[in-house]
């Protein structure tokens, strides 16, 4: 019993000041530390992945290891659910591109395929991102993300608002 | 609009075979679009009543059909293949994404939100239990009898 709390129990989430000065500071390297608080994961977990993808940063003068800011920053805004995030960072929810606030969007589907697609939602979302509450909301913007045809993505990269909140957090400072 | 929704209509309600030459008069396209979208070429000269739906499906909107139908939908579509709104909060960039390449598209975001969404036999079967109807929407037009042999039919044409 214990042990399916240990691994059904709500993650920690960061808290509005982690939040604040992570992504309104420099982007400098961030320590493993500090990334495993930002993203709900243990610093173990993030420093085995980095290193099977060669996305470690070049350590710290101690020798510690870090990871990059931008990757940090993906995987901090991946990790929560977004209406949560935006809400944490309150006013201050501008260090943010403006367009990866969440809206409202609705649309009509048959019936039987709503209840498919929250059974879907179920069964995809790891233990991890159960955990760290990942919502049906979060999950339907991922599928929409794959939904998004580059030729859609070509003609709104007039847009620099679009532009920001597409390629971020790889895009400019 | 209102002779769309009539044809809409004409098709759904009345279980019969089509020729291609009034299958094309009703959806308001061509033969050649006819015989180049068309589902079971094995059916020849005359296409099925079912087919004639899945031909609807692709050329209009679901939400046109779920509005020439109306409240008659009772009688026409299982009760888990209507419409029901869904509301989603998504990054603002994707919201803009979806509406410019539905326009793009003409269609309606709903349609591309439902393209990507794939649905197995096995998944509404599995739900069926506590949501039944679940087989009866997945496999209209086809009742689910019917829907095996069209579906081997299918598999083989590909």
């Amino acid at each position: 019993m214990t042990e399916m709390n240990a691994t059904t129990s709500e993650a920690e989430r960061p808290d509005r000041e982690t939040l604040l000065a992570f992504f309104a500071g420099s982007r400098e390297p961030v320590s493993l530390e500090v990334a495993a608080r930002l993203t709900g994961q243990l610093e173990a977990e993030l420093y085995a992945d980095a290193r099977t993808d060669g996305r470690l940063a070049e350590p710290f003068a101690t020798g510690d290891a870090a990871l990059d800011w931008d990757e940090v920053a993906y995987l901090t805004i991946e990790a929560w659910p977004r209406t949560w995030l935006v809400n944490t960072l309150g006013a201050e929810a501008a260090v943010l591109p403006p367009y990866l606030r969440p809206v409202d969007v609705s649309v009509s589907l048959p019936i039987y395929v709503v209840v498919a697609l929250h059974q879907q939602f179920e069964s995809a979302r790891t233990t991890a991102e159960a955990r760290r509450g990942l919502t049906f909301h979060d999950y339907v913007a991922r599928l929409l993300h794959l939904a998004i045809e580059s030729e859609t993505v070509d003609e709104l990269r007039a847009d620099s608002d679009f532009n920001e909140a597409y390629d971020y957090p790889h895009g400019g400072a | 609009m209102a002779r769309q929704h009539k044809r809409i209509r004409s098709i759904f309600h009345n279980r019969r075979q089509f020729t291609r030459a009034n299958a094309a008069r009703l959806l308001d396209k061509t033969v050649d679009w006819v015989d180049k979208s068309r589902f079971s070429r094995e059916n020849g000269e005359l296409l099925s009543w079912e087919e004639m739906i899945l031909l609807a499906e692709l050329r209009w909107p679901i939400t046109e059909i779920d509005r020439a139908l109306g409240s008659e939908q009772a009688s026409t579509v299982p009760a888990l293949w209507r419409l029901v709104e869904l509301s989603v909060r998504v990054p603002a960039f994707k919201a803009i994404a979806l509406e410019l390449q539905a326009q793009r598209q003409r269609v309606e975001p709903s349609d591309l939100i439902l393209w990507g969404i794939d649905v197995s036999f096995d998944e509404a079967e599995e739900l069926e239990a506590r949501h039944p109807g679940m087989v009866d929407a997945w496999s209209f037009p086809y009742d689910r009898r019917r829907r095996g042999a069209g579906w081997v039919s299918r598999c083989t044409e590909e």
